[in-house]
């Protein structure tokens, strides 16, 4: 699994000659979930999942009343359990999803000769860079005290105006997103014999198009 | 990939890492909430209660029908100017005709009957002085017993005869006198009753509503009655809010205090009056929840001087000035805070040591603890203060509320800098916490500081 890090071209080829998706699955929730829970367990996690709740509330336009903060407040000591079955069960969900599109596109769509588990490995493995965001975005989350993205674009960008469509939008695009996406590019295009370069930029793509949606939405309910 | 190329690789992700870590740490959320100030100030205060209601005029008269019948003729519209005794409009007259004519041809008929009465007194008084001639004869012949006394007594007879003659006419001339008082009375009845069939206006003003179209016909008003209302005239040349003030305001309210006026339908536009009627009576009023209910009380404002185009009923606000203070320390509503302390057997309150790292209270004592003896908790009102970079709370007494401070009777001075927003913040800051400003917009917030805020920061 390190080898999707270090010579993921190589791995891929490796998965695809033998597939298998529940070791990195497993590794994959166990991080990212354990890393979440532990987080929100502490004080700084628990007054900053708050202060994100908060924040993505009145981003989109919503008022938070003392009743709701409050309640939002009670709730907070059940968030890490709740953030963690939720990854537990949402993660093979995810995975089966995002797979069947991509296989939905690639095999059925464009021809591509490969079977489901497969491609379910190709996407599992490329989950490994989420084991390395945990691993490098928590302790960095409990030192700043904030759930927001600390790896997104908007970090380089302090001076944008908070709510602006730019800082949202850059908000939106986070480095380990992108880096998963290269990884599930490379691995798609040994598994579909296609070339690397298309598969990302149609994955940028539909990546730009989300991030520019979202964006326009906070911006615009967020000023309204 | 060559070697070469994954070292590039791996130097190239690591610069990143670094980069996003020194991004991260250095644009660090630096310790404390995020918090404005705005600076203590001596401002002038108005205490205002504020209450909406409606416009009216301070005479409205309800113009109903003494007389039932059809309207023949109808001489004004809904917003018709009209002058005090102007004529409105005429209910059919002809059966009160009659009746009017029936009474003066009553009144006549009773006059030459009493006339008849009066020429027979004169005929039976002629008739007794003849009877009364006739017996002193005759009483004259018996004296010299000329006469028989059959003959006197006859002519004793014939004078008592014509003596009640004459009365009884004089009793029938009387009868007939009372007879004509009641003829004449019910023909005055008729006149009257005439009269009410011509509707002119009581007062000089505009018809503010027309119930009645010509043509339809008419009841007798009576007051309790609103179906019978055919017009109503409103005086405007005197024009009333009428609003209805909750009661936990109405004690601050007086006869007198000055009151601005704002009327949804005229934007832009403010008057002025004054207080003159404050009601006793609670009017019960349905709130949005269910199962509760406002309790309010009627206030009248007098409004200074007329209003063109105002109508009655325009929906309107009246802020009223309960009180006033010039040049008063005064604190924004913002910045007040209830908080529960702990104070000594003195009443000062104990301030919690801090963590100096974490910012954090040293210990925290749950609201259910046991506090050691001479130990207290209790609610207490007032405001954060920013002292040290720390959010240090400081009970206030308050006087009057003005639309955004409060007067501040005791606890604040002025210069003091007290946490105002944003509202996340101050709702949830305890004493000690630490505080801060953010830089940027405190330089922005300093430049344009010229009504009283120091500085601003979201």
């Amino acid at each position: 699994m390190i080898g999707i890090l270090t010579s993921p071209r190589a791995t891929f080829e490796r998965i695809v000659a033998h597939p298998t998706w529940v070791a990195p699955l497993l590794l994959m929730v166990l991080v990212v979930g354990g890393a979440n829970f532990f987080f929100l367990r502490t004080d700084v996690g628990q007054q900053a999942m708050l202060e994100q709740q908060v924040s993505t509330m009145e981003s989109f336009g919503q008022t938070v009343n003392d009743a709701q903060y409050e309640a939002m407040k009670r709730q907070g000591a059940f968030t890490p359990y709740i953030q963690l079955v939720s990854i537990l069960v949402l993660s093979p969900v995810m995975l089966v999803v995002i797979t069947g599109i991509l296989h939905g596109v690639f095999a059925g769509i464009l021809g591509g000769g490969a079977t489901f588990r497969q491609s379910l490995a190709v996407v599992s493995h490329a989950g490994i860079v989420n084991v390395v965001q945990a691993l490098f975005a928590t302790p960095l989350n409990y030192a700043r005290g904030s759930m927001s993205s600390a790896t997104n674009l908007s970090v380089f960008f302090p001076f944008l105006p908070e709510g602006s469509f730019l800082a949202n939008f850059l908000g939106t695009i986070d480095l380990f997103v992108i880096w998963w996406m290269l990884a599930l590019a490379i691995g798609l295009s040994v598994l579909f014999r296609r070339k690397t370069a298309s598969i990302m930029i149609g994955l940028s793509s539909v990546y730009i198009i989300i991030a520019l949606a979202i964006a326009a939405i906070k911006a615009a309910v967020g000023n309204a | 990939m060559t070697t070469r190329g994954k070292v590039l690789v791996g130097v190239g992700v690591v610069l990143v890492a670094a980069a996003v870590v020194a991004a991260n740490l250095y644009y660090k959320k630096a310790d404390g909430k995020i918090v404005a100030v705005e600076g203590i100030k001596k401002r002038d205060l108005e205490s205002v209660v504020s209450a909406s209601g409606k416009i009216q005029a301070k005479t409205q008269v309800n113009v109903s029908a003494d007389t039932m019948g059809r309207v023949t003729e109808l001489a004004v519209m809904e917003g018709d100017i009209v002058k005090r005794g102007q004529f409105l409009m005429q209910i059919d007259p002809r059966n009160l005709q009659s009746n009017f004519a029936r009474g003066e041809a009553g009144v006549a008929a009773a006059e030459a009957t009493l006339n008849q009465l009066r020429n027979s007194i004169d005929l039976a008084k002629e008739n007794l002085k003849l009877a009364q001639d006739n017996l002193t004869r005759q009483k004259n012949l018996w004296s010299d017993q000329l006469t028989t006394r059959e003959a006197l007594q006859r002519a004793e007879s014939e004078f008592a005869v014509r003596q009640r003659e004459v009365a009884d006419r004089e009793g029938q001339v009387r009868t007939q006198e009372a007879r004509i008082r009641q003829e004449r009375a019910s023909l005055s009845s008729a006149r009257y009753d005439l009269s009410k069939v011509r509707i002119e206006s009581p007062i000089d003003g505009i018809v503010t509503r027309r119930n009645i179209e010509q043509g339809e016909t008419v009841v007798v008003g009576t007051m309790n009655n609103a179906g019978t209302v055919l017009l109503t005239v409103a005086d405007m040349s005197v024009i009333e809010a009428e609003v209805e003030v909750d009661e936990t305001d109405i004690p601050y309210v007086k006869i007198g205090q000055v009151a601005k006026i704002t009327i949804d339908a005229m934007p832009d536009k403010e008057f002025t009056g004054k207080v003159t009627e404050i009601g006793n009576s609670p009017i019960q009023v349905a709130a949005a929840a269910a199962g509760q209910q406002a309790t309010n009380f009627k206030v009248v404002v007098t409004i200074d001087g007329t209003i063109d185009g105002v109508r009655p009923g325009f929906t309107c606000t009246a802020a009223i000035t309960t009180d006033t203070r010039t040049q008063s320390t005064a604190v924004p509503i913002a910045a007040m805070v209830v908080r529960e302390m702990i104070l000594d057997d003195k009443g000062e309150i104990i301030r919690q040591k801090r963590d100096e790292k974490t910012g954090r209270p040293a210990t925290t004592p749950s609201p259910t603890d046991d506090l050691p003896a001479g130990q207290t908790r209790k609610e207490l009102e007032g405001v954060f203060l920013m002292k040290d970079g720390a959010a240090v709370f400081t009970p206030v007494k308050t006087g009057i509320a003005g639309e955004r401070f409060f007067e501040v009777v005791t606890g604040l001075k002025e210069g003091d800098e007290v946490i105002t927003g944003p509202f996340n913040s101050v709702r949830d800051l305890k004493d000690g916490d630490k505080v801060r400003l953010d830089p940027a917009a405190a330089k922005g917030g300093e430049k344009s500081s010229g009504s009283g805020v120091s500085v601003r920061v979201s």
